[in-house]
């Protein structure tokens, strides 16, 4: 198992609502996985417990916080987090630059990038005046670039269109090296549908849907 | 490897700065404003009292007399006593002056010029640009350049003097420094008693005077005062005082948090820049290094141009003294110091918190 939780549950500090409630998931390299679940229903909690971000409130995780200095996990938001005055080419060059790579080795690990994820005509344009669609392509290429062991991304498609939302998840599912997890939140059957495994998550619970 | 390697972050300052040009342009130009005022203000203080302590100082700031406590009419002071004051490091000039009465030369019959008899290097106490005359072969008398005009004489010139005695005048100004300098004639006399003790401290105190008269004439058993040579009333004005008490003293503290004012408020806007550095390994001194090292230099940038133009502006008027600048430079780098160091804390405060909230903070 590349990373996984175990019985966690969560709540957030002086409430009662329960957002986790003995959740358990267990992803290995190379897996493609979505988690579907309505809105408020804890799915970007449990990315955020999966990727470090969030200590649930009891359960396990894997790896435990000590284990996770060699785990590279990439990040992407629905809200497209990008510096919006710097160029595509610069954004993703800021991925590598997590990977210790030097100024010029992370510019061409950017455009290769870039190119893998049909961005490489706009590389030089300010990421400002990119479209959300070509943006969230951008931010994938970002996560990639960094050869993460892990893609954790939360509703990636969810403020944009059905064409958009498909070349999004497209580039991600083909960019990704064959030992990367993806694992998807989202709203949207299509994006689901490409993905290998699909989990739901309602009232905290999380339940695999058969293949 | 995961994490950034540190000759990144000066990288990505460079591209940030380049990318956020006209942010960066406006609040450097604003640092420079505000800057460039200070760097006046102070500097033209520091000129103005400068200025006021240097013409004090050639009217006999520093010069003070020693004089009997009680006024008995008759020299009682020691001349060698005044003259060896010279001798101590403080002391720039020393000397004993006695009033003789009034003389003429026959050059202006009828014309009272006063005669003063003086000991050691008085000469240059009253005017620190005082040459000692070229040996002619005679006797020397100075006389005040006023003087010297009145009765038609030339600096250099023989003249028969009182009793006939034939001596050479020369001419010297002591206008500024003593109130009957100019028409003053001193004849050197030897040592003896004198009515008053001149002397220049190389730095003006009338508490140190007083210490170097006391001890050096308390072996007379003569109580004697120090008084400064300059007359001073309510309205003169010390200009080290108004130096101390300029009202733009404490524009360094103003100007610094002005400057950090649009610093922090771009550390806020750039929170969500901070947190995708965040997201990306960047360690948080890595983030804080990107993000206040573009502050660093938009703050240097504004305050650099700022001081120049205002030293550039005030150079037009009159020369600016280079002790003037540097009390204007000093203020600004105080207050470019107090703003990065706002800007630091700020910038540190957007690296805090949870990653999650601040990525989708918009």
């Amino acid at each position: 198992m590349l990373i996984g939780v175990q019985s966690v549950t969560f709540r957030y500090p002086r409430t009662e609502r329960v957002i986790l409630d003995g959740a358990s998931v267990a992803l290995e390299a190379g897996d493609t996985v979505a988690i579907m679940g309505p809105s408020g229903s804890g799915k970007s909690t449990l990315l955020a417990i999966l990727g470090g971000l969030l200590v649930p409130t009891s359960g396990q995780v894997w790896p435990s916080r000590d284990d996770r200095t060699g785990l590279m996990i990439g990040w992407i938001f629905q809200t497209v987090n990008v510096l919006g005055r710097r160029t595509a080419l610069d954004n993703v060059a800021l991925g590598a630059y997590a990977r210790g790579a030097s100024f010029d080795l992370a510019r061409s690990q950017a455009e290769a990038a870039l190119r893998s994820v049909g961005m490489h005509a706009q590389m030089g344009q300010r990421a400002s005046r990119l479209s959300g669609g070509e943006l969230q392509r951008v931010v994938v290429a970002r996560a990639l670039v960094s050869e993460p062991h892990i893609v954790i991304a939360d509703e990636p498609t969810g403020s944009l269109d059905v064409e958009m939302s498909g070349q999004v998840v497209d580039a991600l599912v083909a960019a990704k090296p064959v030992a990367t997890t993806v694992v998807v939140a989202t709203h949207d059957p299509e994006v689901a549908r490409r993905c290998g495994r699909v989990f739901y998550l309602e009232s905290g619970r999380l339940h695999e849907e058969s293949p | 490897m995961i994490g950034w390697r540190w000759s990144n972050a000066p990288l990505e300052v460079v591209a940030n700065l380049r990318a956020n040009r006209v942010r960066n342009a406006i609040v450097g130009l604003f640092c420079a404003v505000a800057s460039g005022v200070l760097f006046f203000a102070e500097m033209t203080a520091t000129q103005s009292s400068v200025t006021t302590l240097r013409a004090l100082e050639a009217a006999g700031r520093s010069v003070y007399v020693v004089e009997p406590s009680t006024e008995t009419g008759v020299p009682l002071l020691n001349s060698e006593t005044c003259d060896g004051l010279v001798r101590l490091p403080q002391v720039r000039a020393s000397g004993g002056l006695t009033f003789s009465g009034f003389v003429d030369f026959k050059t202006a019959p009828g014309t009272p010029f006063r005669l003063f008899l003086a000991t050691g290097s008085f000469a240059r106490v009253v005017d620190p640009d005082s040459v000692a005359p070229s040996s002619s072969g005679l006797p020397t008398v100075m006389v005040a350049r006023q003087a010297l005009f009145q009765a038609g004489l030339k600096d250099g010139e023989a003249v028969s003097f009182v009793n006939g005695t034939e001596v050479a005048v020369h001419s010297f100004d002591p206008v500024l420094r003593h109130p009957l300098g100019a028409l003053m004639v001193v004849a050197p006399r030897p040592p003896g008693l004198v009515e008053q003790c001149w002397f220049e401290l190389r730095d003006a105190d009338l508490a140190e005077a007083s210490a170097v008269a006391q001890s050096a004439f308390v072996q007379s058993e003569l109580r004697v005062s120090v008084r400064s040579a300059q007359d001073t009333n309510e309205f003169t004005t010390d200009p080290v005082r108004v130096f101390e008490q300029r009202s733009s003293r404490f524009g360094w503290l103003v100007l610094g948090f002005v400057m950090a004012v649009p610093l922090l408020v771009v550390a806020w806007l750039s929170r969500q820049q901070s947190a995708i550095y965040r997201s990306l390994y960047a360690s948080r001194t890595a983030v804080l290094a990107i993000v206040a090292g573009e502050a660093v230099a938009v703050i240097v940038w504004g305050a650099a141009v700022g001081s120049a133009v205002a030293l550039a502006v005030a150079d037009q008027g009159e020369s600016v003294e280079a002790a003037s600048a540097l009390v204007g430079l000093s203020a600004v780098c105080l207050a470019v110091a107090l703003a990065i160091g706002l800007a630091i804390g700020g910038v540190s405060m957007t690296t805090r918190g949870q990653l999650t909230d601040q990525l989708k903070d918009r």
